[in-house]
């Protein structure tokens, strides 16, 4: 297993997690099994950013969930500082995780639509922080707000009166206004405009430096997520297939699907991009509900031997590489 | 501009001549596209590069006559040196699908689920060209084979729900090569699609370009796809051109501010970490259009002209053109 920098206990720690799904067919035949995460070990420190990369299918947005709390895990723990945070009943859980928080995809449909903007923010200290006054709330809602670049005099508006990258940035302060420990972003920046992707992407970068939080960032854009992690775990169909600090994986990828996709990232150069030959898979990504055998990859991969197909390859550290790769070749 | 060896320039495929397109709403005309021109070139990917609101998507529509009754559309098309801004529905029906095809980002919509790929593929050439059913369906045997689409005797007979996204928008192409047309427009073909897939898609257009020798429109925000395809690019900001000009100068020494900060603000894979220098406030919204230069309120370079008096186009060379009161004064270092 790779270990991160950092001594002691880890804020996250993930054990072999995993989540199987069935899916029914009808009245008359059996669900189909779906392992939408399978058995993944992770660790985040406090501070850093674990990236989760990986196509449709490949699990990271049931591992984002289940890190929320939100989705029961089938197997394997989720650990938060040390304790054991996976499959607590509601009540519990509420608890033990109102220090992990989520930012999603769609600002808009993750606001309530009848909310002024300040009660939206205000609405994680009313249920954690009931020793604060009303009015204290209040105020700690409009000095988060303001925190993320939204004055006083937006604070009363709707959601729909604001832009885009301002409801991703309202977003981002409900996030953070209680104390929290690791926010869950699940592809925060997709929705929006190149033109305002940076400035949240840089408001993430902020608030981690000042408030010390975590981030785990799942995308599917590769180029975000190098921009801000620290440590990448690749995932394909449910598995993570490489996993290690971010300029190891990104410059010297050695599982055949992160070369892949980190040859299929255009980059803004005509020149350097009609000079080089990327290296196209074939295929597409196979059904979740109908993996291949062995290794999940085999499929597409240009390496791929019989060895691929009945043994399935350990994520670990190979023949010197900093990061672990999950491939019999390497 | 010099005037050397007198050859005249080759008919371009498509000639946009300063076209505007305005909606009815309540509150009056919203102007989406304000007076754009650009030629595409017999062979050539040319881009339109914008953000949401740009813009770039009623430009293609504009160009294919496909806008509602209500969107007020003026300005110069000519297809081949031939004027395609005022036909008949008729003829317009005849010219789409014929001689400029057209796919969309989302391909299962564009699909008819009801049918099989294979017809769907084949009924473009018995509409248009009268082709029997049995030779047309070899054809669309041909074209899936073409686009890169494995077992293709099979796949014709299948419906669109039965193929997957990359599979579809491949049915999609097939289907727009038909007629083999002169101009290929392709809104955001890639967008929808997972990185691998869309990577054998950008492929696959590059690929057939060179093989059909047509032009492409291609409309996208994505400036990677299209440092990858294209020869020439437009950026368009609140429905005007900010910049055109050939790739390679535009994302070398990008001359309009706007360009510019599009590129710092994108996260690149080749150098991961790196702070991006976001672009403040968002783009506008077309029934709330701002004053002078569109751009003004997010320009670091902005001055007092800007507010009052929208930049025409300068020519700088080589094609390259931009609207800008300071692009000329202030030479770059991207």
């Amino acid at each position: 297993m790779h270990e991160p920098s950092g001594n002691g206990i880890p804020l996250l720690e993930i054990r072999d997690l995993s989540k199987t799904y069935f899916i029914g067919q009808g009245l008359f035949r059996e669900p189909v099994e779906l392992n939408a995460v399978s058995g993944v070990s992770l660790r985040l420190d406090k501070g850093q950013t674990l990236g989760i990369v990986g196509e449709s299918g490949c699990g990271k947005s049931t591992l984002s969930r289940m890190l929320a709390g939100t989705t029961g895990a089938t197997s394997g723990r989720i650990l938060l500082e040390g304790q054991d945070v996976t499959n607590l009943p509601e009540r519990q859980r509420n608890k033990a995780l109102q220090h992990v928080q989520m930012v999603f995809q769609s600002p808009y449909s993750s606001l309530n639509p009848r909310m002024r903007i300040a009660d939206i923010v205000r609405e994680p200290l009313d249920v954690h922080r009931r020793d604060l006054s009303a009015k204290q709330r209040g105020e700690r809602a409009l000095e988060m707000l303001e925190r993320v670049g939204i004055g006083k005099e937006m604070a009363q508006r709707m959601p729909h009166q604001l832009s885009g990258g301002q409801q991703q940035r309202v977003g981002i302060a409900r996030a953070l206004i209680s104390d929290v420990r690791l926010v869950i972003c699940d592809e925060p920046v997709s929705a929006l405009d190149v033109s305002v992707q940076a400035q949240v992407i840089n408001l993430l970068r902020e608030l981690q430096t000042s408030l010390q939080v975590s981030y785990v960032f799942v995308s599917h854009d590769l180029a975000v997520v190098a921009n801000i992690s620290d440590l990448i775990a690749v995932m394909y169909l449910g598995k993570v297939v490489e996993y290690g600090r971010a300029q190891d994986v990104l410059q010297s990828p050695r599982h055949p699907y992160t070369q892949a996709l980190v040859d299929s990232a255009n980059v803004p150069d005509p020149a350097l991009e009609k000079s080089r030959t990327p290296r196209i898979l074939k295929g597409e990504i196979p059904k979740p509900t109908d993996p291949p055998s062995g290794c999940r990859f085999r499929t597409r991969c240009w390496m791929a031997q019989e060895r691929c197909a009945i043994e399935q390859p350990e994520l670990k550290q190979r023949d010197g590489s900093p990061q672990s790769v999950a491939c019999h070749f390497v | 501009m010099t005037v050397g060896v007198t050859l005249p320039p080759p008919t371009p495929t498509l000639r946009v001549e300063d076209l505007n397109v305005s909606f009815r709403s309540r509150a009056g005309h919203v102007d989406i596209v304000r007076g754009v021109s650009f030629d595409i070139a017999k062979g050539e990917v040319f881009a339109i590069i914008g953000e949401s609101g740009s813009g770039k998507s009623t430009a293609a529509q504009a160009i294919m006559g496909l806008l509602p009754d209500h969107a007020r559309v003026s300005g110069g098309l000519l297809l081949g040196g031939e004027d395609i801004a005022h036909i008949s529905a008729r003829a317009r029906r005849r010219l789409l699908g014929q001689r400029i095809s057209f796919i969309s980002q989302d391909a299962l919509s564009a699909l008819n689920p009801c049918t099989t790929v294979g017809y769907q593929i084949a009924e473009v050439m018995m509409v248009h060209r009268g082709t029997p059913r049995r030779q047309a369906m070899e054809r669309a045997v041909e074209l899936l084979a073409l686009t890169g689409i494995s077992a293709p005797e099979e796949r014709v007979n299948h419906y669109p729900h039965q193929f997957s996204g990359g599979m579809r928008q491949r049915a999609l192409i097939a289907m727009a090569l038909a007629l083999e047309p002169e101009l290929l427009i392709a809104d955001e073909p890639t967008t929808a699609l997972d990185a691998t897939i869309k990577a054998q898609i950008l492929e696959l257009l590059s690929s057939l370009r060179a093989r059909f020798g047509m032009s492409v429109l291609l409309i996208t925000h994505d400036m990677g796809a299209v440092a990858r395809l294209a020869d020439r690019l437009l950026v368009m900001y609140a429905g005007k051109a900010a910049e055109v000009g050939q790739a390679t100068d535009v994302f070398a020494a990008p001359q309009h501010p706007y360009t510019r900060a599009l590129l710092r603000s994108m996260p690149r894979l080749d150098r991961p970490g790196e702070a991006l220098v976001s672009i403040p406030g968002s783009p506008p919204v077309p029934s709330n259009p701002v004053a002078g230069c569109a751009f003004h309120p997010r320009c670091e370079q902005m001055g007092e002209v800007c507010m009052r008096i929208a930049p025409e186009e300068a020519l700088l060379r080589d094609g390259h053109r931009v609207a800008c009161h300071f692009a000329s004064r202030e030479p770059t270092d991207a």
